[in-house]
C-alpha cells in the first residue's frame, strides 16, 4: 500500500475505472444485460456511444416491453441498426406479457436467420407456453456452417426439420429441446 | 483416454510454475491451476516458463486472489473430468451437484470486494486470459448496472458526461427505439 504503484492505483481509483476498461471487456459487460439495457448505454459519453453496436452476444428478450408491437419494432431496429456484425451467441426470449413467437413466425424466422447469417455460434429461441399454437420451427431454414450451439425451448418442429437441422448445420455439437411439440 | 490421460494429468499436477507479481513477489502453483490462464498456458506450451513467469499488470494483492479462484476451480475441473470416466449414479450426482453449490458459494463471497478490487480482477482475467473469471467479474458489473437509468449509471462509476446536450440529443433521436 505505501509503494508509489499503490498511490497511482488508488488516484485511478476516484475516476471513472469502467469506461476506462478495453473496449472488448466493456462490450464484455454489454452483453450480460438485455440488449435493450445494452443499447441505451450510448447516452453515456463519447466513450460508450458505438458500443454496444458491435457487442457479439445478444439476449433479445420480451420481458419488459408492453406490448407485442412494441417489442418487434425494437427487434427490428435493433437488428438493422446493428447490421453485419459477426455474432457469437444470440438469445430470443418471449418472456413478455401476451407475447408468443408465433403471433409473428415470419418475423421471428427473420431475426433467426440475420443470427445464422452473422455467423452466430450459439442459439437460443425461447418461447413460452400456451394453448394455442406453439412456435412453428419447422419452416424455419436452419443452415449455417458456424452453429455449435442450440437450444430451443416451448417449440413445435417436425422429424423433416429436425433432420434437415442437422445437416444444414455440420458444426453443431450442441442440441438442447426442452418442452417442445413433434408435429406429426 | 484413460489410463495415458490420467497419467498425463498426475504429472502435469505435480509440476510447479511460479508467477511473479508486478512489485515482484513470487507465487508457486501448480500447473493444473496456472493453466485455468489461457495465456499461462500458451507460455508453458512454449516452454518459456522457466526462471518464473513476470506478471508485470498484476499486483501481488491481485496475483493472490486471481491464484485463489483458479486453485478452487481448478479443483472443480478435475473433479469434473473423474466424475464423467468413473460412474454416475444418483449417490455420486448428489456430490457433485453439492460441489457446485460450494462452487458457486465460493464464488459469491470471491466477489464481495470493493469496486477498485473488482476492476483490477476484470483487468487480470482479461489480461491472463481467465474465462471464468472474466464472466464472474463482468457479470457482477452488468448486474449492477441492470435496471438503471443512464443518468443513475454515470453517478455510480463517476462517468463525465462529455456529449454536448445537441450530440446527446441527437443520439437519442437515432436511437431512440430503444428509450421508448
Amino acid at each position: 500500500m505505501d509503494t508509489p504503484s499503490g498511490k497511482s492505483a488508488k488516484a485511478t481509483d476516484e475516476g471513472d475505472r469502467i469506461s476506462g476498461l478495453p473496449d472488448e471487456v466493456r462490450q464484455h459487460v454489454l452483453s450480460f444485460l438485455p440488449a435493450r439495457e445494452a443499447v441505451r448505454t450510448c447516452v453515456l459519453s463519447t466513450r460508450w456511444h458505438d458500443l454496444w453496436a458491435s457487442v457479439p452476444r445478444l439476449n433479445v428478450a420480451a420481458k419488459g416491453f408492453t406490448s407485442q408491437s412494441s417489442f418487434i419494432k425494437f427487434v427490428n431496429a435493433l437488428l438493422i441498426s446493428r447490421g453485419c456484425i459477426p455474432l457469437k451467441s444470440f438469445w430470443l426470449r418471449a418472456d413478455g406479457p401476451d407475447i408468443f413467437l408465433n403471433n409473428f413466425r415470419d418475423t421471428a424466422y427473420l431475426w433467426i436467420r440475420y443470427a445464422l447469417r452473422n455467423n452466430v455460434e450459439e442459439l437460443g429461441v425461447i418461447d413460452q407456453w400456451t394453448v394455442r399454437e406453439l412456435f412453428q420451427l419447422q419452416y424455419c431454414p436452419f443452415t449455417s456452417s458456424c452453429l455449435k450451439k442450440l437450444h430451443l425451448c416451448y417449440i413445435k418442429i417436425d422429424d423433416h426439420a429436425i433432420k434437415k437441422l442437422f445437416s444444414g448445420c455440420p458444426a453443431l455439437e450442441d442440441l438442447e429441446m426442452i418442452n417442445w411439440v413433434a408435429v406429426l | 483416454m484413460a489410463s495415458a490421460g490420467s497419467g498425463d494429468e498426475k504429472a502435469a499436477a505435480a509440476a510447479m510454475i511460479t508467477l511473479i507479481s508486478s512489485d515482484n513477489e513470487k507465487f508457486e502453483v501448480t500447473e493444473a491451476t496456472a493453466t485455468l490462464s489461457q495465456t499461462i498456458r500458451h507460455m508453458i506450451e512454449d516452454g518459456c516458463t522457466d526462471g518464473g513467469v513476470p506478471l508485470p499488470n498484476v499486483t501481488s494483492k491481485i496475483l493472490a486472489r486471481v491464484i485463489e479462484y483458479c486453485k478452487k476451480h481448478a479443483t472443480a475441473a478435475a473433479g469434473e473430468e473423474g466424475s464423467s470416466s468413473s460412474f454416475s449414479d444418483a449417490a455420486f450426482l448428489e456430490v457433485d451437484r453439492a460441489f457446485l453449490e460450494e462452487l458457486e458459494e465460493f464464488d459469491d463471497a470471491f466477489l464481495e470486494v470493493d469496486r477498485a478490487t473488482l476492476f483490477d480482477l476484470i483487468l487480470a482475467a482479461n489480461y491472463l486470459d481467465i474465462k471464468g473469471l472474466l464472466n464472474l467479474t463482468c457479470q457482477k458489473v452488468a448486474d449492477s448496472v441492470k435496471g438503471k437509468t443512464p443518468e443513475q449509471i454515470r453517478e455510480m462509476y463517476n462517468i463525465v458526461n462529455d456529449l454536448t446536450p445537441e450530440e446527446e440529443a441527437e443520439i437519442r433521436r437515432e436511437t431512440q427505439w430503444a428509450f421508448e
